[in-house]
């Protein structure tokens, strides 16, 4: 196919645009707003696994942004109540079957939401999202991982993962060290545990270890302090991230400052800390909820399609 | 020494594993969302054509293998080695049993082969698609039965034995196609 025709086809771009519409009256009809936020930031994530894409802008340079969350959270400390966006949001780096470097992503907050709130509102959008009505099955990250994968994801043992790798013939990470326990984590969730979920169901997963709460805030379980977070996957294609939001200025600010320092020790560079949400969360948070989602993987959900270019125009190589 | 980052990865680039050279067939990038990313490749081994499965975390760095493709001109053999030529240098080089153990059979001197080097030494040698090679033995033909199709084994001056319908005769020159092993047609 020459390289200036789009890799998606019309019925493609006709599903997504009755999704958006679909999605905009469900939002409306909930009274959520819809707002903007800046692309092009003088900060941006810390996060020690998402790359910013680097742009100059005159004389000065900033940050493509990787998800819209720290100016909605500043929107909705100044009292902007429950909004969400349709952004287009950067990754570098990110690129493959699943993954573009630019994609859009939905993403919206709920005052006084908490995560149980949020994950049925979230099922309900993907339900709006699809057009069709879904099953739903749920997980603790910790459960998951105990029975899906066979390994303790709570006192993680990486020899035990590794002998759940073997057996399942799923080659061993080469260059993971063995003390970076949430890194072997990723790798045996992403090949033992969201493979076997169900194609066919939305499944979520909650509970997740405090070591991977990223902007969550930490609540207590039966078995001690666990990430207010949620994901949702159909099969094994994650599809949506949430948090019962961290409101805590202060231990944001140490979250930032610690993953700065995890980023500059694996030798990558980190944007400068956002100090504008600090200030915002340090005015006032409201209790709330959030969730991000992403469409075009939706997309690829509604249309069965295994490739993320059968559902964009012009995926990066062609854009 | 050459490298490639994992951020490199794509497929028909050649990267040494195990002490051999690999060329990858598949790359796929692995990610949740919120944390570390994999590049999990499928990888053939160019020595041996195994197929295997290898997962790099992102951002490692793998050493580039020396290969590379030229075309060669076929000289002889010794027995030993299989001898080729660079018709614009005029450099020869020779090749061993385990790089000519599938081409072997249709290597027909002056033909055009592609080489592929490793460190400057032949790896693989592939025969032309098509060639075009003498019958040394084959049964007599039988006259008037073109058209049912039947076939008799061929002997061919390059070792190969191919299946020929019926009506061609010893010491014709018959087109075959080295991928399949095939004859194709009767070449006059």
């Amino acid at each position: 196919m020459a390289a200036w025709r789009p890799t998606a086809s019309q019925a493609a771009r006709v599903a997504r645009a009755q999704m958006l519409a679909r999605l905009r009256a469900h939002f409306s009809s909930e009274h959520v707003l819809e707002v903007e936020t800046p692309m092009l930031s003088a900060s941006g994530t810390t996060d020690p696994h998402i790359d910013s894409a680097t742009v100059t802008c005159g004389s000065a340079s900033g940050y493509l942004h990787t998800s819209p969350e720290f100016a909605m959270k500043r929107l909705l400390a100044d009292g902007c109540g429950d909004c969400y966006q349709i952004a287009r949001v950067f990754r570098a780096g990110e690129s493959g079957h699943r993954h573009n470097p630019e994609f859009t992503l939905l993403e919206w907050y709920r005052l006084g939401f908490d995560l149980a709130a949020i994950s049925a509102d979230l099922v309900a959008v993907l339900a709006v999202a699809l057009d069709r009505e879904l099953i739903c099955d749920c997980w603790s990250f910790e459960s998951a991982c105990k029975q899906l994968g066979g390994f303790d994801a709570r006192n993680v043992e990486v020899n035990q993962i590794v002998r759940k790798l073997q057996d399942a013939n799923v080659p061993l990470p080469i260059g993971l060290d063995n003390d970076d326990v949430d890194g072997w984590l990723d790798y045996a969730f992403s090949t033992l545990v969201a493979p076997r979920f169900d194609p066919a169901h939305v499944t979520l997963v909650n509970a997740y270890p405090p070591s991977q709460a990223s902007l969550a805030a930490i609540g207590e379980s039966d078995d001690g302090p666990v990430a207010l977070r949620v994901e949702a996957y159909v099969g094994g294609l994650e599809l949506a991230n949430g948090f019962e939001e961290l409101r805590d200025a202060t231990e944001q600010r140490a979250r930032f400052d610690a993953e700065r320092a995890r980023r500059a020790s694996l030798g990558h560079t980190a944007p400068p800390r956002d100090d504008h949400l600090i200030s915002a969360l340090a005015h006032g948070l409201p209790a709330c909820s959030g969730m991000a989602v992403g469409l075009d993987r939706v997309l690829m959900v509604a249309l069965g399609e295994a490739h993320i270019e059968s559902v964009l125009n012009f995926p990066w190589g062609r854009a | 020494m050459a490298t490639y980052s994992t951020n490199e990865f794509k497929s028909g680039l050649r990267i040494m594993l195990d002490n051999d050279p690999h060329v990858i067939v598949e790359n796929e990038f692995v990610k949740p969302g919120k944390g570390q990313a994999f590049s999990r490749v499928r990888v053939r081994n160019l020595k041996t054509a195994r197929v295997v499965e290898k997962t790099f975390k992102s951002g490692e760095s793998v050493e580039a293998a020396d290969v590379m493709d030229v075309e060669l001109q076929y000289l002889y053999t010794d027995g030993e080695f299989w001898h080729f030529m660079n018709t614009t240098t005029f450099e020869q080089l020779g090749a061993d049993a385990s790089a000519v153990a599938n081409s072997k059979m249709w290597l027909k001197e002056e033909d055009m082969c592609q080489v592929t080097l490793w460190n400057g030494s032949p790896l693989i040698v592939q025969a032309p698609n098509f060639v075009e090679l003498t019958i040394v033995e084959t049964d007599p033909g039988l006259r008037g039965d073109t058209a049912n199709g039947g076939t008799k084994p061929a002997h061919l001056e390059t070792g190969a034995t191919v299946k020929v319908p019926l009506f061609i005769e010893q010491g014709e020159v018959v087109r075959c196609d080295t991928r399949t092993g095939e004859y194709v047609s009767r070449v006059k």
